[in-house]
């Protein structure tokens, strides 16, 4: 048992070693169920047709499962290009004359294309109308399907009259023919393949997942403001995601037709597409087991009689009004998403992370211990890194005549900001005195209407929002945006720049140097985590973290992109006074490590605390500039604050500066 | 008869915002609350009305525990929010803007406040066949506080009327507040920005610093102490 | 020409079912992806009482309609509430279209795939109009499809509800404020999105007869339509209508059937290109 454990642990820690021994489990797997369709008897033909389905619609639902359990993008089309990647390649290869292996390569590139082009399309829509283009482009499929002549209508394809045969050609590979599971005394070899292609799809798919490239797509899902903030080109992210999840698809495609050798254009309907996107939300959307498991368990749903004796049952209540296989397959959908919002999987590791914190508290007691970051961890960091070198006097962004309009309302009327280098420059003023608005400014959230904005002298005002943030600024928000229900350690993961620059290649393969580069981005995490006061959180979900913990996981993943500006709105909104006493705490370790800040903050001890420069704003312009002292004495300050006649009462009077907290 | 505020909790997700919040407002009187951005201000409003659920704690209307009830039912009874930024229907014109506020009394009621209000300020009569959207913000502020007396208020909370006006705009907004808690005779808690115009139209005053109050008493005690400059500047 | 006169009748039906989803989608901000299966329920309803012969026919109509009416509203509160509970939580999508399944499933095996005649509600014949010789029924749903889209503007424009639904489309959280459930808002609007699908059913059942799956295709050119004229206008179902199915009709006489559809489906994408939220549309600004 000891043995066990300490196996375990070794497992654990050893990234690659983890990935080989999951292939290798997928791969014995695959290999035992294929064993019954190689034997060729006649009894198994059945049961290996229902395994060819169970890989066909198993690699279309992991493709899906970027799109609607990453992404969060509903798509009722995944049917669609299953019907492309099916029909396009017994095409090509029969009436085209092509090699089949090149025709299958083939109709995966046509669904991809045809994928990326309705994809950027569709992806500024937003609610439901992306699910209603889909559904659309799914029945039209159907209708040329059904209609055109080349693809045999409704005689399916091939066809005896077209083609003289009913059945293609069993493919040939390297001298091999691959038999599908048609005829007993014949081994259905073609299932072996695609159990082997069926396990590399699943190997890329699970790596995509568990990369920063499936991290992109789950900041898209929690939120598109946020995944720009993380440096992703959202639009160009969606199109990539939309167009590799129409290659799974094709790739079910392809597999459905070795192991049929004939297509009908009714198997190809909405009720695919559906079929589909329930084993995805059967298993459990954005896990990745879950449309492996969801697959298995619908197919075996649909093609088997497991599902007669409720059909049966409700015959003898009444002949005429009762559901069969489909219409129970819509009440398990409804039923799924009422009982089991999380899915198979998703609900079980939700039992899991229930059941774990106790232990990971036991283990390390992060609220007594770790929790507050001793003063010898912040050295041993500080000494770690050297302080960038700066002098105070650089200047790193300028802001000069920004004004932003909505509709009539001039949000921010010509404002000017200076930030240093190195140094923390505060934003004050009440309420609708636009400073999250300038915030949303620099970062590109909306453009300016007039003035400019230069980091280190680049103008950028004019810069999507992803690429300001590749050029060195982080920021945090009003309210956290987090991944609620991913751990401390994976949300922190997904502020490395990694997020949006990774290229999809790259995250499938993962290559070597991936697993370098994913170790030096956990040890940089656990670094961060220990700098904020996490260390001891990392496996926590992250929406069970208190308020204050949460904004400390926000700032760790700013951090993560190793920015040389940082934006915080109102970190200290829901703090209580200790909290807000700790975070400036971190402020002033974070400036002396040489980084820049903008806080826009209402705390005025905060302000107080940390900043260098206070800029006071009202009604969308500055009202006042300088050092933290002369701003809040300033009377007009003291107006905008406290309303019109408190000038005349103890006129400019200076304001004690307390530290009191 | 009033509306009891008891030990009150509440906030966004994992976020505690207010922090056992306990006041009373009698009809007929205005209870400013005032503070910091982020005090809680807003959320004691939103939580009161309805459109944020409590933690815990109990909300009592003239004897009604209604700390469970949906937003709705809560203005049936006679809580009407006005909320930060007016909420208006900006595409309805200011007639049926006003219309809308009479859902919660049924039709008809409240009519002869709403009279003499437009006959008070003639601006809402000339524009009341208008998009309220294209209305000016004073104008937009006076129609939400038209619509709320339309509803026959027994109590108001009323978020920043003044945000965004000019001081001769917000004195007219003022005014229009004074009206109608003579007319109707509902008990008004105020949230305001300008704490001295706030605390001279109120009776009574609560000071709010991180979700807690801090300071209560008669508006013109609050006045002179230190509680109102230092929940606002920190010192 | 032909194509032309034609595919400005066709579009009518496509018009009044797109009308419902315009209904539901200001109101709530969500859409019955059952909604096809509502016109065969709106048409085996009418079927079913088609033998009751003291009953004229616009009062078998009627029950027909109200009959959908009503289950539309069971289905709002049962189907879709539970599962829209924030503007993340699509599984409302799902979820209806789970009852479609449903609803087609039974209705199949309680009625049968074959169509049935549905005997009244139907102008037989050909008319001729601008020269072109039209089917009186399609013609007949066009006019209701416009009568309704009128009704639905001067409704919204000058009734107490229709200033709620106007109300919610903007402000559902507001409105709540204002004594009025959103909820309550949101089963009206299904209610009447129902209906009207059920009385396109009952109108198109009489032409081609009933069958379970009469709506299908039906749904589908009405998402078309919804997506062209866009989604917040009761005006646009009538402008994406018409250029739909003009757009099909014409490729369809042009170059054929199938490709007809190809073109509208083309027409679709190329709106979304230019104007994603539909030609009449307003854009939903999404505040940050």
């Amino acid at each position: 048992m000891a043995r066990l454990t300490e196996l375990a642990a070794t497992v654990r820690k050893r990234p690659a070693l983890r990935d080989l021994l999951w292939v290798l489990a997928l791969g014995l797997i695959a290999f035992w169920a294929s064993r019954p369709a190689m034997s060729g008897e006649g009894i198994t033909l059945a049961d290996s047709q229902i395994l060819g389905s169970i890989c066909a619609i198993m690699v279309a639902a992991v493709g899906l499962n970027f799109l609607v359990g990453h992404a969060r993008l509903v798509s009722l089309g995944q049917g669609a290009f299953f019907a492309i990647g099916a029909y396009a390649s017994a095409w090509l290869t029969l009436d085209g004359g092509w090699h089949p292996l090149l025709a299958m390569v083939a109709a995966l590139v046509i669904a991809g294309v045809i994928g990326a082009l309705l994809a950027m399309a569709s992806m500024r829509l937003r609610g439901p109308s992306f699910a209603m283009i889909t559904l659309v482009v799914t029945i039209l499929v159907e209708r040329i399907l059904v209609e055109w002549a080349p693809l045999g209508r409704l005689s399916g394809y091939p066809n005896t009259l077209d083609h003289g045969s009913g059945l293609l050609e069993p493919i040939k590979v390297f001298g091999m023919e691959l038999d599908p599971p048609l005829f007993a005394g014949i081994p259905a070899d073609v299932i072996l393949a695609i159990l082997i292609v069926l396990v590399v799809a699943l190997y890329g798919y699970r790596n995509v997942s568990q990369s920063s490239w499936g991290r992109s797509l789950r900041a898209i899902g929690t939120s598109e403001h946020l995944a720009a903030h993380l440096g992703v080109n959202v639009y160009a992210r969606k199109v990539a995601a939309m167009a590799v999840a129409s290659v799974y698809g094709a790739v079910g495609g392809v597999f459905y037709v070795q192991v049929f050798a004939h297509l009908q254009p009714e198997s190809f309907n909405i009720y695919l597409s559906i079929t589909i996107i329930l084993a995805v939300m059967l298993g459990g959307a954005g896990t990745v087991l879950g449309p492996i498991v969801g697959s298995i368990v619908i197919v075996l749903l649909q093609q088997t009689d497991v599902l007669q004796p409720l059909v049966t049952a409700q015959k003898n209540i009444s002949e005429s009004w009762y559901l069969s296989t489909p219409g129970l397959i819509g009440l398990l959908l409804i039923l799924t998403l009422a009982v089991l919002p999380q899915g198979l999987v998703g609900g079980v590791q939700g039992l899991v992370h229930r059941f774990r914190p106790a232990a990971v508290n036991a283990d390390v007691e992060p609220d007594a211990g770790a929790a507050a970051p001793t003063a010898e961890a912040a050295e041993m960091t500080e000494q770690e890194e050297s302080p960038r070198e700066t002098s105070g006097e650089d200047v790193l962004l300028t802001v000069r005549g920004v004004r932003r309009m909505f509709g009539g309302l001039t949000a921010v009327d010509g404002v000017d900001l200076t930030v240093r280098a190195g140094q923390v420059h505060a934003l004050i003023g009440p309420n609708g005195a636009g400073k999250t608005t300038l915030a949303n400014l620099i970062t590109g959230v909306y453009a300016p209407n007039e003035g400019e904005i230069a980091l280190r002298g680049q103008r950028i005002d004019t810069a999507p929002t992803y690429r300001i943030i590749r050029s060195g600024i982080a920021r945090t928000f009003q309210t956290p945006l987090l991944f609620g229900h991913e751990t401390v350690e994976e949300n922190v993961l997904s502020g490395f720049a990694h997020t949006g620059t990774l290229p999809f290649w790259k995250a499938w393969l993962k290559l070597p140097s991936e697993y370098r580069r994913d170790r030096v981005m956990r040890e940089r995490t656990a670094e961060l985590m220990e700098l904020v006061g996490l260390k001891g959180f990392e496996h926590l979900e992250a929406g069970s973290l208190s308020y204050g913990k949460q904004r400390a996981l926000e700032i760790a993943r700013a951090l993560a992109s190793d920015p040389s500006l940082l934006i915080l709105d109102e970190p200290a909104a829901g703090l209580n006074t200790a909290e807000t006493a700790e975070l400036g705490q971190l402020m002033l370790r974070l400036r002396a490590r040489g980084l820049a800040m903008i806080i826009v903050e209402h705390h005025m001890e905060l302000v107080t605390m940390v900043s260098d420069e206070v800029t006071c704003m009202n009604t969308g312009s500055v009202l006042a500039h300088g050092k933290p002292a002369e701003v809040l004495a300033d009377p007009h300050v003291v107006e905008a604050y406290l309303g019109v006649s408190a000038v005349a009462e103890p006129a400019g009077a200076p304001l004690e500066r307390t530290d009191n907290a | 008869m009033s509306l009891i505020v008891n030990n009150l909790v509440s906030g966004y997700g994992r976020l505690r915002v207010l922090q056992e919040v306990s006041m009373e407002i009698a009809p007929g009187t205005v209870a400013s609350v005032v503070g910091a951005n982020g005090a809680g201000k807003s959320t004691l409003a939103l939580t009161l009305s309805g459109l944020l659920r409590a933690t815990s704690g109990t909300i009592e209307l003239d004897g009604t525990p209604i700390q469970r009830m949906a937003p709705e039912k809560r203005a049936g009874l006679g809580l009407i929010h006005v909320p930060e930024g007016r909420r208006l229907f900006g595409g309805l014109t200011v007639a049926e803007n006003i219309a809308m506020g009479r859902h919660a009394v049924g039709r008809r009621k409240g009519d002869d406040v709403v009279e003499s209000l437009l006959d008070s300020f003639p601006v809402l009569r000339e524009r009341w066949g208008q998009r309220a959207g294209l209305l000016s913000g004073g104008e937009q502020q006076m129609v939400a506080l038209t619509r709320a007396a339309a509803s026959q208020p027994r109590y108001l909370l009323l978020d920043e009327p003044s945000l965004g006006l000019s001081p001769r705009l917000s004195f007219e907004v003022f005014r229009l507040i004074s009206m109608i808690t003579e007319q109707t005779g509902a008990g008004v808690l105020l949230i305001e920005q300008r704490v001295d115009a706030a605390l001279e139209l109120a009776t009574e005053a609560h000071v709010l610093e991180h979700g807690a109050v801090v300071a209560s008493g008669p508006s013109h005690e609050i006045r002179s102490s230190d509680a109102v400059r230092k929940a606002y500047l920190g010192a | 020409m032909d194509a032309i006169v034609s595919g400005l009748v066709l579009g009518g039906l496509y018009a009044l079912v797109a009308q419902g989803f315009v209904l539901t989608y200001v109101t709530s901000r969500t859409i019955n992806f059952a909604s096809g299966e509502f016109l065969a329920i709106g048409a085996f309803v009418a079927l079913g009482v088609g033998s009751w012969s003291w009953l004229p026919t616009p009062g078998k109509v009627a029950v027909g309609v109200v009959a959908a009416g009503i289950i539309g509203a069971i289905a709002y509160r049962l189907l879709v509430v539970p599962f829209a509970r924030s503007e993340h939580d699509s599984r409302w999508l799902l979820s209806t279209v789970g009852l479609s399944y449903v609803l087609l499933n039974l209705l199949t095996h309680a009625e049968g795939a074959n169509p049935q005649k549905l005997p009244f509600a139907r102008a037989e014949g050909t008319t001729s109009l601008l020269g072109v010789a039209v089917n009186k029924q399609q013609l007949w749903i066009a006019l209701v499809a416009v009568l309704v889209t009128v009704a639905l503007v001067l409704g919204s424009r000058f009734t107490s509800a229709g200033v709620l639904m106007r109300a919610t489309a903007e402000d559902p959280q507001a409105v709540s404020l204002m004594g009025v459930s959103p909820r309550r808002v949101g089963v009206m609007a299904y209610a009447l999105a129902s209906a009207i699908a059920g009385l396109a059913g009952i109108l198109w059942a009489a032409e081609v007869g009933a069958t379970p799956g009469l709506g299908v295709h039906i749904l589908v050119s009405a998402f078309a339509v919804g997506v062209i004229g866009g989604l917040t206008s009761f005006w646009g179902p009538l402008v994406g209508g018409a250029l739909f199915a003009v757009v099909v009709q014409v490729g369809s006489y042009q170059v054929g059937a199938l490709w007809g559809q190809v073109f509208g489906l083309l027409l679709v994408i190329v709106v979304l290109v230019i104007r994603p939220e539909g030609l009449l549309g307003r854009r939903m600004e999404a505040k940050l």
